[in-house]
C-alpha cells in the first residue's frame, strides 16, 4: 500500500468500522457425554482384549506369590524347619490352590461380566484390593481408607482394613477393630474352624458384627460408616459398625414454636430423630422399618407405625409405594412425599411436615404413620385431612374453649386471605350498592386521584406483598425483619401519598397477608396463596359469580383427592365419627375414638369415663 | 393429555378476555345519583331533578376535600317525557355514567302527585337499579324547589339526611317514612290505601300557621308540612302523610293524625304530649307516652255497613306538671288518664273522620277482614272500599299513667302572703 | 354390575343429593308462578306435593328392598324390556330438561342481577360448562361438596327470611283458599313434577348403602327442601301480598332486596349471588349425571365419561333456543304439571303393583 494520506485516512476508518472483539476463550457448554470424543485416548480398543490383558495381569501376580511361596518353601526345606511349619504350609498351599481355582479362564471371564458388586470376595488380597481400588475410584477419592495391617501372633496374616473417612468414630475404631486384632495373640493356627466366625465372636468386643461375602454388601457397610475387614487367604470379609459423624444436638423447634408445649424438634440424624419419638411412645409396638431409597444416595428412610393401631394395608401400601421408588437420591422428605403422593399436581399437601416429635406421637397413636428421612428434620405424617392442617401443636396443651378459640381464628383467618380481596373486586366492580353510600364515597373519593383500575391496583399489591415476603426469606440476618418493616409500611404509605394506590387496596393487602400467617403449616399457606390469585382473576372477570364458580370448583376439587387413601375432607365430606377433633376440640377426657378414616384396627382410645376419680369421693386422712 | 388441558385453558383465557369486562365500571367511571325529584312538566312532560354525589369532596385521608366551598352533591334539572329519557340525558350533562343503585329517596310533587303517578311508578319496580327500600316523599311545592332548598345543618349528605331522619321517625311519629315496596303493594293490594311521607319547604319566618284549633283538653294544634313556627334549621321539613286515592294524591294528614295512624299501625314507641291540667286548665301536664299493647281492631261484618270497634292501651309517664298538683296518686290519676285518653281519642276520630271522607283507609282496616272470606274472589267482590266510605267506628282508648318521673310529689313554690 | 363412578354413597350425601336437585326452583320465578295461579294459597300447595312426593318415593324404596338394583334393571325385571326402555326415556327427559331449563333460567337470572351487561351466550356457556367441569370429578364427589356448601346454603336463606320479618304481614296469607280450592290443583301436581329429580337417588341404588339410607335421603333432604320451599313461599306471600307477588320475575332476590335492618345493614342481595350460582351449577351438574346415566344404561355404554362434552354442549345450545324468557314460564307450566307429574306419580305406583302382585321377599343386604 502507498503510505498516502489519502490510503492513511482509510485505513483508519476501516479500523474504526470494522470492529473486531477481543479474542476469548470458548464458553462451558454442559453438553452430554460423548466418548468417543473424549480427550484420553481409549487404554484398550477391544473389550476382549481388555479382558484377556486383565486375565494376563492377574496371571502374573498369581505368578508372582507362587513363587514367593516357592521361595518360602525352599528355604523351609533347606533348613529342616518343614514339619514344625506343615500346617502352615498346608494352610497356605490351600489358599494358593483355592486361587488358582479362581483365576480358571471360565471361571474369571464370568466373574468379569458380572457386576462389581455381586462378585464374591476373593481369597487373595491383592485382587479384593485391587478390585475396591476400581469400585471406590482409589486414588483419586480420598474419602475410602484402604489400610494394611497384620494381625498379631502367629503366623502373620495379613489383612485389609477398610472404611470412609468422615463417617466413622475414630475412638470406636481404634478401641473395637484395630486394637484387638493388631495388640493380642491371634494365632490362626489355634483354632480349628471358621477363622472368620471366632473373629467375629471372641476377638471383636463390638455389639454389631457380621460376615460378608460379596463385594456389595461391603460397599454397603463402608457407605453406612462401618469399617469392613478382609483377612488374606479367606474369601470372607468382617463388617465391624464404626458409625459416627457429626450431627446437630437436638434445638428447639424453628417453625413451630409453641408457648406451652415441648421444646424439642428434630435434627438431622435419623437415629436422634426415632429416639426421640421411642421416648415419648415408650411402646414394644411402635416398628421402625428402615427402608433404603435411591441408587447412588442409598438415603435411609424410617416408617413408624404402631403395629397393634395402624391399618396394616395401609402400612403395606406405604412401603410398596417407598420401594417402588426409582431414582438416584432424594435429600429432602419434601421431594420423597412428591415421589409417593397420589396427586402431585394438586396444590394441596397431602402429608403433614412437622419437626416437632410430639406432634408425631400424636399422629402415631392416632393411627397415622410417620416417614423420616435422613439428613432432614421434617418428619412427615400420612394419611391425613384438610381440617390437620389447622391444628397446631399449642392445641394440645391449652384448655380446650382456648383452643377452639384460636382455631376458629385460625380458619376464619384462612378464609379471610383467600377471599377478601376478590369480594373487594367483585363488589368495586359489579355491585357497589352493597357497601354503605358513605363508604363508597370515600372509596371512590381516594379513587379519583389514582390512575390505575381497581383490579390492576389489587394484582400489583399483592405482587409486591409476595415479592416483600420472599426477599423476607433471603435477606441475611439482622437486616431481614427490618427490611420487612421498611417494605410493608413506608413503601405503602408513599405509594399512597403518590396516589398510586388507594388506601383502602394497601389495607386490604395487608389484612390478607397478615390473615394467611395464622395457617400453621407453610405449604398449605403457600396453596392458599395460589388459590387466592385464581379467585381474584375470577372475581375480576365475572364478579360474584365468577367467584362462586371458582369457589365451587375449588370445593369439588378439594372434594375428590384422596391423602393415601384416607378422602381429604373426611370427616365432613364422607361423614364419619368425627372423633372431636376436627374444627374444634373437645375435652380431653371425651376424646374417646380415633378418627374413624383411618380404619384402625383398635378404634377405642379411652373409655368413656376417663377421669375415674371424678366418680368416688375423696378420701379424708392422711397417707394410706 | 397436558397439551389438552393448556390448550383448554388457553380458550378459557381467550374467551373470557375477548368478552371484556361484562359492565364493570370503575368507581371513578361512574356517577352516584342519590336521590331523584320528580315533577309534572309542561306538555306531560316531566321535570326530573337529580341529585349526583361528588366523591371528591367525601373522600377519605389526603384526597379530601377539592376545595373548602366544594359542595358535597350537585343538583341537575332535565326535562323528558319519562324517566328512561331522563336518564339517557343525564348521561349526557355529566362525564361518567350514571348509577341509580344509591337512590335513597324519591321525590314526587304535587302536580304530578294530583295527576296520578301511575306513569312515574311502572319504571321504579321493573327496573333492577330502583329498589323497594328507597323512600318516597311526597313534597308541597315543586321537588326542584325541595332539592335546591335542602341544606341539612348537621349531615353532609343529603343520603345520610334521609336515612336519618327516616330512622328518627320513631321519636314523635309525627311523620311516618314508606318506602316503595309498602306503596307498591298497597297500591296493588286487595284492601288499603297508600301514602307517602310529606315534605315542604318552611319560610323560616316564624309564622305560625296551624290547620285548625287544637282539640279540647289538647295544647298544640295541628300543623301541616311546611307550616310550624320555627327560625334557623334546614328549610326543608318533614312532617305528616300525604294520602293517595288509587294512584291520585288526594290530601295531606297533620301532625296529631298521623300520630293517630302510627297509634292505630302499632307503630307508635314514645313521643310527648301536653295536655291541660285537668284542675287549672291554663297549665299543662306533659306526659311522655307510647303504645302499651298492640291495639285491638275488630271489624265486624254483618249488615250492610261494617262496624269497626278499636281499642287502644297507651302507657304514660310524667313528665312535667307544673302546678303541684299531686296526679301521682291514685284518684289524681284517673283523671289525668282519663284526660290524656280523651285528647288521643279526638285525634284518632279527626283522623278517621278525614279519612273517611276522602274515602281512603289509611290504617287498611280491611287486612282484618281477610279471614274472614275463603277465597280471594269473595274477598275482592264485597268491595271493601265502597263499605268503608259508610262504616262506623268504635274508638275506646284507655291510658295507664305507669312512671312518674324523677319527681314523686311536688312541693309548692313559697309565695309572699 | 356397571359403575358410572357412582362411588359409595352415605346418608350424608343422599341427603344433599335429595335438597339440591329440587331446591333451585326456591330462587327462580317458580314461586311467583304458583302464586299467579293459587293465590293467596299457595303456600299451602307445598304440603299435599311434599307429601304426596316423599309417598311416591317410599313405594319406590320399598320396591328397591326387594328387588335390588337401579331403576332400569328393576323395571325391567317387573315389567318387561319395552316398559324399561319407555321409563328410561321418561325420566331422561325429565332430568335433561331439568338440566336445560335451569341453565337458562338461572342464565337469565344471572343476567337479571348480577352481571346485567354481559354476553347472554357467555353465561350460559360459564353455567353449562362449569356443570360438565366439575361432573369429571364424579357424582360422590358433587355430593360431598354440596353436602358441604349446605349449611351455608340453608343459613343463607335463613338469614333472608328472618332479614325480612319486619316486612311480614301474616294476614296476606288469607284467605287461604287463594283463588279457590280448585286452583290448588295445578300448583300441586306442579311441585310434584318438581320433585322428579328425586329419581336420581333410585338410578343410584346400588351406590347407598340400604333402603333406610335411601329413606333417610328423602325424609331429611327432600323434607327440609320442602319445608324450606314453603316457608320461602309463605314469607313471599306475606310481604307483598298475592297480587304484587304474582308480577315478580325473582321472588328471592326481591325479599332479599328489601332487607332493611339499619343504615349499614342494607342493600346486600349480592351476598347471596354465590349462593344461588353454585346451588344452580350443582343442580345441573347432578341433572346432567342423571340424564348420562340414563342415555349410558339404555344404550348399554362401559363408560358415562366420553358423553360429557357433546351432552353439555347440546344443553348449551339448547337453552339459548327459547327466544324470550316468557316462554320459558309457558314451557315450564305444561311441563311440570301436565308430562312430569302424571309419569312421576304412575310409575312408581306400576312398579309397587307389579312386586305385590309378583310378590317378593325383603332382602337384608344392602341395595
Amino acid at each position: 500500500m502507498i503510505n498516502n494520506t489519502v490510503f492513511t485516512v482509510f485505513k483508519g476508518l476501516k479500523n474504526i468500522i470494522n470492529y473486531t472483539p477481543p479474542t476469548t476463550p470458548d464458553p462451558f457448554v454442559l453438553d452430554e457425554e460423548r466418548p468417543l470424543d473424549s480427550n484420553s485416548p481409549q487404554e484398550y480398543p477391544d473389550l476382549i482384549v481388555k479382558k484377556s490383558a486383565e486375565h494376563l495381569v492377574a496371571l502374573i501376580r498369581y505368578g508372582e506369590r507362587l513363587s514367593i511361596y516357592t521361595g518360602k518353601l525352599l528355604t523351609a526345606l533347606k533348613s529342616g524347619h518343614i514339619i514344625s511349619n506343615t500346617a502352615e504350609f498346608k494352610g497356605e498351599l490351600t489358599t494358593l490352590d483355592q486361587e488358582w481355582r479362581q483365576l480358571s479362564p471360565l471361571l474369571f471371564s464370568y466373574q468379569q461380566s458380572q457386576q462389581s458388586e455381586e462378585l464374591p470376595i476373593s481369597t487373595s488380597l491383592e485382587e479384593n484390593r485391587k478390585m475396591l481400588e476400581n469400585i471406590y475410584k482409589l486414588p483419586r477419592n480420598k474419602d475410602v481408607v484402604i489400610k494394611e495391617i497384620e494381625l498379631a501372633g502367629t503366623p502373620v496374616v495379613r489383612a485389609l482394613v477398610i472404611y470412609m473417612e468422615g463417617l466413622v468414630d475414630g475412638a470406636k475404631q481404634d478401641r473395637f477393630v484395630l486394637e484387638p486384632l493388631m495388640i493380642g495373640n491371634i494365632g490362626r493356627n489355634s483354632w480349628d474352624g471358621d477363622f472368620i466366625s471366632c473373629i467375629i465372636k471372641k476377638i471383636i468386643p463390638n455389639g454389631q458384627v457380621h460376615e460378608t461375602t460379596t463385594f456389595k454388601t461391603i460397599q454397603e457397610g463402608v457407605n453406612q460408616g462401618d469399617t469392613v475387614l478382609i483377612v488374606d487367604g479367606i474369601g470372607q470379609a468382617v463388617i465391624i459398625e464404626t458409625k459416627g459423624w457429626e450431627h446437630r444436638a437436638v434445638n428447639i423447634p424453628q417453625n413451630e414454636q409453641t408457648v406451652r408445649g415441648s421444646q424439642a424438634a428434630f435434627s438431622e440424624n435419623i437415629r436422634t430423630n426415632t429416639g426421640l419419638i421411642r421416648s415419648i411412645l415408650r411402646s414394644s409396638d411402635l416398628i421402625t422399618e428402615m427402608i433404603k431409597i435411591g441408587t447412588r444416595g442409598q438415603t435411609n428412610c424410617a416408617v413408624m407405625y404402631i403395629d397393634s393401631i395402624a391399618n396394616s394395608s395401609l402400612v403395606t401400601e406405604v412401603r410398596r409405594r417407598l420401594n417402588g421408588i426409582d431414582t438416584d437420591y432424594i435429600i429432602d422428605s419434601g421431594q420423597l412425599v412428591q415421589f409417593i403422593e397420589d396427586y402431585p399436581a394438586v396444590i394441596f399437601p397431602q402429608t403433614i411436615s412437622t419437626e416437632r416429635p410430639d406432634r408425631v406421637a400424636a399422629s402415631l397413636v392416632e393411627g397415622r404413620i410417620a416417614l423420616i428421612l435422613e439428613g432432614n428434620p421434617f418428619a412427615q405424617i400420612l394419611p391425613v385431612d384438610f381440617f390437620g392442617f389447622f391444628h397446631s401443636a399449642e392445641d394440645f396443651s391449652v384448655k380446650a374453649n382456648i383452643a377452639n378459640f384460636m382455631r376458629i381464628l385460625r380458619l376464619f383467618g384462612a378464609l379471610i386471605s383467600t377471599v377478601l380481596p376478590s369480594l373487594y373486586l367483585s363488589i368495586c366492580y359489579f355491585h357497589p350498592e352493597a357497601m354503605p353510600t358513605e363508604l363508597l364515597m370515600a372509596i371512590a373519593g381516594a379513587r379519583e386521584n389514582v390512575p390505575f383500575p381497581a383490579g390492576f391496583e389489587m394484582l400489583m399489591m399483592e405482587i409486591v406483598f409476595e415479592l416483600i415476603r420472599e426477599a423476607g426469606t433471603r435477606i441475611p440476618g439482622i437486616l431481614g425483619s427490618t427490611i420487612g418493616i421498611v417494605g410493608a409500611i413506608i413503601l405503602g404509605q408513599a405509594a399512597v401519598t403518590a396516589r398510586i394506590v388507594s388506601p383502602i387496596v394497601v389495607v386490604i393487602v395487608a389484612v390478607t397477608g397478615l390473615a394467611s400467617y395464622t395457617i400453621p403449616e407453610f405449604r398449605m399457606a403457600s396453596a392458599i396463596r395460589l388459590v387466592r390469585f385464581g379467585l381474584l382473576i375470577c372475581a375480576w372477570a365475572m364478579g360474584l359469580v365468577g367467584l362462586a364458580i371458582a369457589l365451587l370448583g375449588l370445593i369439588v376439587i378439594l372434594c375428590s383427592i384422596k391423602s393415601f387413601g384416607m378422602p381429604y375432607m373426611s370427616p365432613v365430606s364422607p361423614r364419619s365419627i368425627a372423633g372431636y377433633d376436627v374444627v374444634t376440640r373437645g375435652q380431653i377426657f371425651n376424646q374417646e375414638w380415633r378418627p374413624d378414616a383411618l380404619n384402625t384396627k383398635d378404634q377405642r382410645r379411652q373409655p368413656t369415663k376417663s377421669r375415674i376419680w371424678k366418680g368416688k369421693a375423696p378420701k379424708k386422712g392422711g397417707n394410706e | 393429555m397436558y397439551s389438552r388441558v393448556v390448550l383448554l385453558l388457553l380458550l378459557l383465557v381467550v374467551s373470557i378476555t375477548l368478552i371484556g369486562c361484562n359492565g364493570a365500571h370503575e368507581t371513578d367511571e361512574t356517577s352516584w345519583v342519590i336521590s331523584i325529584g320528580l315533577d309534572k312538566g309542561d306538555n306531560g312532560d316531566l321535570v326530573v331533578s337529580y341529585r349526583l354525589a361528588v366523591p371528591l369532596v367525601l373522600a377519605a385521608g389526603e384526597a379530601a376535600g377539592g376545595g373548602k366551598d366544594k359542595k358535597p352533591s350537585i343538583i341537575i334539572t332535565i326535562t323528558a317525557p319519562t324517566l328512561a329519557e331522563a336518564r339517557n340525558l343525564l348521561n349526557v350533562a355529566e362525564s361518567r355514567a350514571v348509577n341509580l343503585s344509591h337512590v335513597t329517596a324519591i321525590v314526587i310533587g304535587e302536580n304530578l302527585a294530583r295527576a296520578g303517578v301511575q306513569d312515574a311508578i311502572g319504571a321504579l319496580t321493573r327496573f333492577r337499579e330502583f329498589r323497594g327500600s328507597m323512600f318516597l316523599f311526597v313534597c308541597r311545592g315543586s321537588a326542584k324547589d325541595m332539592f335546591e332548598h335542602n341544606s341539612p345543618q348537621l349531615d353532609i349528605l343529603a343520603s345520610r339526611w334521609v336515612e336519618n331522619i327516616t330512622q328518627s321517625s320513631d321519636e314523635t311519629s309525627f311523620y311516618l317514612p314508606t318506602n316503595l315496596h309498602k306503596f307498591y303493594t298497597q297500591l296493588k293490594d286487595d284492601t288499603g290505601s297508600p301514602y307517602m311521607m310529606a315534605i315542604a319547604i318552611n319560610p323560616l319566618t316564624g309564622q305560625n300557621k296551624p290547620v285548625e284549633n287544637p282539640v279540647v283538653g289538647a295544647k298544640s294544634p295541628e300543623y301541616l308540612a311546611g307550616d310550624i313556627s320555627r327560625k334557623g334549621g334546614n328549610p326543608v321539613e318533614p312532617i305528616g302523610m300525604g294520602i293517595f286515592k288509587e294512584d291520585k294524591l288526594v290530601g295531606y294528614l297533620g301532625t296529631e293524625e298521623t300520630r293517630a295512624v302510627a297509634i292505630l299501625s302499632d307503630n307508635y314507641p314514645r313521643g310527648f304530649i301536653s295536655i291541660d291540667d285537668p284542675f287549672l286548665p291554663k297549665h299543662a301536664v306533659n306526659i311522655f307516652f307510647r303504645n302499651g299493647r298492640k291495639p285491638k281492631i275488630h271489624v265486624d261484618l254483618g249488615g250492610e255497613t261494617p262496624v269497626i270497634r278499636i281499642s287502644v292501651f297507651l302507657e304514660g309517664e310524667l313528665s312535667s306538671i307544673p302546678t303541684g298538683i299531686m296526679y301521682e296518686s291514685q284518684e289524681y290519676k284517673t283523671l289525668l288518664e282519663a284526660e290524656l285518653s280523651n285528647v288521643i281519642r279526638e285525634q284518632i276520630i279527626n283522623m278517621l273522620i278525614h279519612s273517611q271522607s276522602l274515602g281512603v283507609d289509611v290504617i287498611d282496616f280491611g287486612y282484618f277482614i281477610r279471614p274472614k272470606f275463603s277465597t280471594t274472589q269473595e274477598l275482592v267482590s264485597y268491595g271493601w272500599d265502597r263499605r268503608f266510605r259508610q262504616a262506623t267506628f268504635n274508638v275506646e282508648v284507655t291510658t295507664g299513667i305507669r312512671r312518674t318521673g324523677l319527681m314523686n310529689k311536688t312541693s309548692p313554690i313559697r309565695r309572699e302572703q | 354390575m356397571d359403575d358410572y363412578n357412582s362411588g359409595r354413597m352415605g346418608m350424608s350425601e343422599g341427603i344433599a343429593l335429595a335438597f339440591i336437585v329440587t331446591f333451585p326452583p326456591v330462587f327462580l320465578s317458580h314461586p311467583s308462578t304458583l302464586v299467579t295461579s293459587a293465590g293467596s294459597g299457595a303456600w299451602l300447595t307445598g304440603i299435599p306435593a311434599g307429601f304426596i312426593s316423599g309417598a311416591l318415593m317410599f313405594m319406590m324404596t320399598y320396591v328397591l328392598a326387594r328387588y335390588p338394583g337401579d331403576l332400569i334393571s328393576i323395571t325391567e325385571q317387573l315389567l318387561g324390556q319395552m316398559l324399561a326402555y319407555v321409563v328410561g326415556l321418561f325420566y331422561f327427559i325429565v332430568l335433561f330438561s331439568f338440566a336445560i331449563l335451569w341453565a337458562r333460567e338461572f342464565a337469565e337470572n344471572t343476567l337479571l342481577t348480577a352481571l346485567p351487561y354481559a354476553d347472554f351466550p357467555f353465561v350460559v356457556a360459564c353455567y353449562t360448562l362449569s356443570a360438565g367441569f366439575i361432573l369429571f370429578a364424579g357424582i360422590e364427589n358433587i355430593c360431598r361438596a354440596t353436602y358441604i356448601l349446605l349449611p351455608f346454603i340453608i343459613g343463607g336463606i335463613a338469614m333472608v327470611l328472618t332479614g325480612i320479618v319486619p316486612l311480614d304481614r301474616p294476614y296476606n296469607l288469607l284467605p287461604w283458599q287463594g283463588n279457590g280450592l280448585f286452583s290448588l290443583i295445578k300448583p300441586t301436581l306442579s311441585l310434584i313434577g318438581l320433585s322428579g329429580g328425586l329419581s336420581i337417588l333410585t338410578l343410584l341404588a346400588p351406590a347407598f348403602q340400604s333402603v333406610k339410607t335411601m329413606k333417610g335421603a328423602v325424609i331429611f333432604g327432600y323434607g327440609g327442601s320442602a319445608v324450606i320451599r314453603i316457608l320461602s313461599i309463605a314469607t313471599f306471600t306475606m310481604v307483598f301480598g298475592a297480587n304484587v307477588a304474582k308480577e315478580k320475575t325473582l321472588p328471592f332476590y326481591e325479599m332479599a332486596r328489601l332487607i332493611y335492618i339499619n343504615r349499614y345493614l342494607q342493600r346486600f342481595e349480592a351476598i347471596f349471588i354465590l349462593l344461588w350460582v353454585m346451588v344452580g351449577i350443582l343442580a345441573i351438574a347432578i341433572s346432567l349425571y342423571g340424564a348420562l346415566f340414563i342415555t349410558a344404561k339404555l344404550f348399554k355404554l362401559p363408560t358415562i365419561k366420553p358423553l360429557l362434552p357433546a351432552m353439555t354442549l347440546i344443553i348449551a345450545q339448547v337453552a339459548m333456543i327459547p327466544p324470550d324468557s316468557n316462554s320459558i314460564s309457558v314451557i315450564e307450566s305444561i311441563l311440570y304439571p301436565y308430562v312430569f307429574a302424571p309419569g312421576i306419580i304412575i310409575i312408581p305406583s306400576a312398579l309397587l303393583i307389579a312386586v305385590i302382585v309378583k310378590g317378593g321377599k325383603k332382602q337384608c343386604t344392602h341395595v
